[in-house]
């Protein structure tokens, strides 16, 4: 493995130097950040103290040679802080394409993304493509690889260890018509080398079939059909499963309408795709331009679980929506805007019982120079079973405009905000309170823009600490001209200060934050 | 099951002669026009009227590749604008209607692009409606992968639910409303959130989906407690382009986002993951599982629970269960393997630690308290619970949260 890697970063190194170079860019950011975190409570902070700095580093290339085209991508990252990463040193990306018009091949972080329940993560590997255009010959893809979410787990860095999942693939899709296709693909995933006793280990087989169609203008249909067949060494279990969906969109004015049906066993496992186990859904939705103005979306989810009658109770949901947004609800108002929602949740069995009201109205408008824009929501969590009766209030609003100064642009802006939350079993009042002063910064004959922005959380409560959250943050970018053969050159500064307080003092703790960094391209 | 595929298969077979638009409510009118267009195989009825592309969704070719098949009467011409009407290009196209162009595009640099199809009768179609900007970007991916996390991370950490959305695709493989509905309720559970996050690693694929992983680092207030908590570790992403932007199709455990119903809004878990999986019960506490409530009052003193199939018994002794309560001692029995118990709540243990099967011991029964974890092994199934309420005589009702590790 270790070996593989090593003659594949060689390959993709040497790849400016096989042929006479075309493109090549490439862009840094190195920045350098000092954190200060004082007070009794300084362990809750997630800053870590000190200098630190974070460098990241990618080059992309591409050339041709011959009747081939190439390129190439890499990028590293380094930092001496762990909470940026447990590595000091880490490999981003590594990739690497040649293409003739119906070969292509790739070596490095692979994504070939089959359907969703087949093949729906990137792969450390190499994949071929035969794809011969204008011809009846279908489309095949081939895919080895191994499923590791970073490139230090390849070579098996202790701090980024991982279960050896190795993958391969393949798929065969053929267009019978231009508005047919269909494919069908086999991807298997076995994993080895446990981390942790405990782990599972996966000898997993998909089985896939997936088509789109277009009957029409506007029509879309797609669909996918997977079987897995697995079995799992640590727990000595053997499942077969199946997952479907299918899916009609029709899409054209004044109308958008979407169908979609899904029914994921419980058994399914999708050890390289993305499912849902256990799930059988149903959904509408429909949005329909009743005017220039008037725009009404409605739409229903349903799903529910148990489909293999193993658990003791079922859990049903329903999901219904519907919301209306109108401009200029004030004719006399050209920048109104109003949008009013109301969303219902409906759980119950498997020991569960609620009913959630979710009601949301938004409004946004320009009075004179300044531009508003309120939030109002109410929601109430309604359970019979005890675990959640409360009622809650959240209001929002914001202020902001824009002022010419010169050649310099300032925005101004201000935000409030006040949550209340009513919980009936406990018998409690909790409220949040919180409001916010910004400043934008935009000059663009210096090359500079700027943003400060500082305020205050506070939430009370009624049993419970209370808490209080004091905030300050700038940012500035600045371009200098001494650097524009380097085209998007920017040296930026962030600074940040949080100070927050609790009744128990004991938990008190302040952060102080400054970042410096320059970043380069060409 | 078999009556919604026949439904299904009905429908589209209908939709595939069907004259009208049906779900246009007949305002349609058959006229020369595309019957599809793509654009780097994306549907453009996917895509907004500005197509950012990027170096590494091309092909090694780094061409743009635009193809399509017309509608309404015969054929006649097809022809292309790339500069916005200043000049046309004929493109060829066969019989059914069928066309394909391809162009290198430039950096920096914005294509106006207009499609032209005249029928042999010399109608045509309303190029306008075919309207797209493209533009090759100067920027990689990952600037493109920063742009799409940072917007996401920053209206979470705002909680403004409406921008947070904006950044989610429409096909979200967990379901856009599940997660709509999730976040909500994380923004009435917590405050002063601080999410960061750093990339580990980027893929591009061919068909516009990008793969991300990251080290993240987070810290929130939950309201209901009062009470702070931070952590951190590494997750994955998947994100579909559309419109030249990077919209969330996908999330993996620990989840960053939705951890109201992260069940239903994770596709998965990290290869590998020891983090603790960060997730609100369905009051608005941190990390606490699902509620689970035996009430035996008047039928039993003994509170039996199965994990698998989440069946409950009343009883007067044990057995025949995972493991049960005993109205006269403030311990769990247990028919499992073995079990670890810790003295921190189930919100702090993490996945690498309810995990360790050096720390597990056999006993049969276990001594617990309220407000500390007690984690059973089934035999490479690790559930945890935490004792809410625990039975007394004459109360004999158990409540605890349950977690599956």
């Amino acid at each position: 493995m270790k070996r593989t890697a090593a003659i594949l970063s060689l390959a993709l190194a040497c790849a400016p130097y096989a042929a006479a170079q075309s493109e090549f860019h490439a862009s840094n950011e190195f920045s350098v950040v000092n954190n200060s975190v004082k007070g009794a409570g300084k362990a809750s902070s997630s800053l870590t103290e000190g200098n630190n700095f974070l460098e990241v580093l990618n080059v992309y290339g591409s050339g041709k040679t011959g009747a081939w085209t190439y390129n190439y991508a890499a990028g590293g990252k380094a930092t001496d802080d762990e909470r940026a990463d447990a590595k000091k040193l880490s490999l981003t990306n590594l990739q690497g394409r040649a293409a003739n018009g119906v070969h292509t091949l790739t070596l490095g972080d692979v994504f070939e993304s089959f359907s969703q329940y087949s093949l729906a993560t990137s792969l450390k590997g190499g994949s071929y493509r035969f794809n011969k255009e204008g011809t009846r010959l279908p489309e095949v893809t081939g895919v080895f690889g191994w499923a590791y979410p970073r490139w230090d787990s390849v070579w098996k860095d202790p701090v980024t260890r991982t279960v050896n999942r190795q993958a391969a693939g393949l798929r065969v899709k053929q267009a019978f018509t231009p508005d047919l296709w269909a494919a069908g693909s086999y991807v298997g995933a076995k994993d080895t080398s446990r981390v942790n006793a405990a782990d599972a280990l996966y000898d997993a087989k998909n089985y896939t079939f997936d088509f789109g169609y277009n009957p029409m203008p506007g029509l879309t249909a797609a669909g996918e059909y997977s079987a897995s067949d697995y079995d799992e060494a640590t727990g000595g279990t053997s499942e077969k499963g199946s997952a479907m969906r299918v899916e009609l969109v029709g899409d054209a004015d004044p109308s958008r309408v979407a169908l979609e049906y899904e029914n994921v066993q419980p058994d399914f496992l999708s050890a390289l795709g993305s499912a849902t186990p256990d799930r059988r859904k149903v959904k509408a939705k429909w949005r329909y331009k009743y005017s220039k103005r008037v725009t009404v979306t409605s739409g229903l989810l349903w799903y529910r679980n148990n489909l293999d009658g193993a658990r003791a109770g079922t859990t049903y949901n329903w999901k219904p929506e519907v919301s209306v947004a109108v401009k200029k609800p004030f004719a006399a108002r050209p920048y109104s805007f109003a949008d009013l929602s109301y969303k219902f949740d409906r759980k119950f069995g498997g020991g569960s019982s609620g009913a959630d009201h979710y009601l949301n109205g938004n409004y946004r408008d320009r009075l004179g120079a300044i531009d508003s824009d309120t939030n109002l929501g109410y929601t109430l969590y309604r359970t019979e079973t005890d675990v959640r009766d409360a009622s809650e209030i959240n209001f929002n609003t914001s202020f902001s405009s824009r002022h010419q100064v010169k050649s310099v642009t300032l925005k101004p802006s201000l935000n409030l905000g006040t949550w209340y939350s009513r919980d009936e079993l406990a018998d409690e009042t909790d409220k949040l309170y919180e409001y916010s002063l910004g400043l934008g910064f935009d000059a663009p004959g210096a090359s500079l823009n700027a943003d400060l922005r500082l305020g205050q959380n506070m939430l009370r409560k009624e049993t419970g600490d209370d808490s209080d959250k004091f905030f300050a943050a700038l940012s500035a970018y600045w371009r200098p001209k001494l650097l524009a053969k380097l085209n998007e050159s920017t040296v930026f500064l962030r600074a940040g200060f949080n100070d927050y307080a609790f009744t128990t003092t004991s938990r008190n703790f302040r952060e102080k934050s400054l970042t410096v960094g320059l970043n380069t391209a060409f | 099951m078999k009556k919604l595929l026949i439904l299904a298969a009905a429908l589209l077979i209908t939709a595939g002669t069907a004259d009208a638009k049906w779900w246009i409510f007949g305002k349609s009118k058959a006229e020369v026009g595309l019957k599809y267009l793509h654009i780097n195989k994306i549907s453009a009825d996917e895509t907004g009227p500005k197509i950012k592309l990027f170096r590494e969704m091309l092909g090694s070719d780094g061409l743009v590749k635009i193809s399509g098949r017309t509608s309404g009467g015969q054929t006649g011409s097809v022809r292309l604008t790339l500069d916005d009407k200043a000049t046309w290009t004929d493109v060829k196209f066969s019989e059914n209607g069928a066309f394909e162009h391809s162009f290198k595009p430039e950096a920096g640099k914005t294509y106006v692009l207009l499609i032209e199809v005249t029928d042999t009768a010399g109608k045509t179609n309303k190029p306008e409606e075919t309207r797209k900007e493209l533009a090759l970007s100067d920027e990689n991916v990952q600037a493109k992968v920063r742009e799409a996390l940072d917007a996401l991370f920053e209206a979470y950490n705002k909680e403004d639910l409406q921008k947070f959305l904006a950044g989610v695709g429409e096909n979200f493989a967990g379901d856009k409303a599940i997660l709509e509905r999730a976040v909500k309720r994380d923004f009435d559970a917590l405050s002063s959130i601080n999410l960061r996050y750093t990339l580990n690693n980027v893929a591009a694929g061919a068909q516009g989906r990008v793969f991300v992983s990251v080290t993240f680092n987070r810290m929130v207030i939950v309201n209901k407690s009062g009470a702070s908590s931070s952590d951190s570790g590494s997750t994955e992403f998947v994100f579909d382009s559309k419109e030249g932007k990077l919209s969330l199709f996908s999330m993996k455990q620990p989840l960053m986002f939705g951890l109201s119903d992260a069940e239903n809004v994770a596709t998965g878990e990290v290869l590998g993951n020891t983090a603790s999986n960060l997730t609100l019960d369905e009051t608005g506490t941190l990390g606490g599982g699902e509620t689970v409530t035996i009430d035996c009052r008047g039928s039993g003193t003994v509170m039996k629970y199965t994990f698998a199939t989440e069946a409950q018994a009343c009883d007067t002794g044990g057995g025949s269960a995972d493991i049960w309560f005993y109205d006269w001692a403030s311990s769990i029995g247990y028919a499992v393997a073995q079990h670890r118990a810790f003295t921190k709540p189930l919100a702090s243990v993490t996945t690498a630690e309810a995990r360790d099967l050096s720390s597990y011991t056999a006993g049969g029964t276990v001594a617990v308290s309220v407000g500390n974890a007690y984690c059973f092994d089934l035999s490479g199934s690790f559930y945890c619970v935490e004792p809410v309420t625990i039975p007394v005589p004459g109360n004999d009702l158990a409540r605890f949260k349950i977690k599956q590790f």
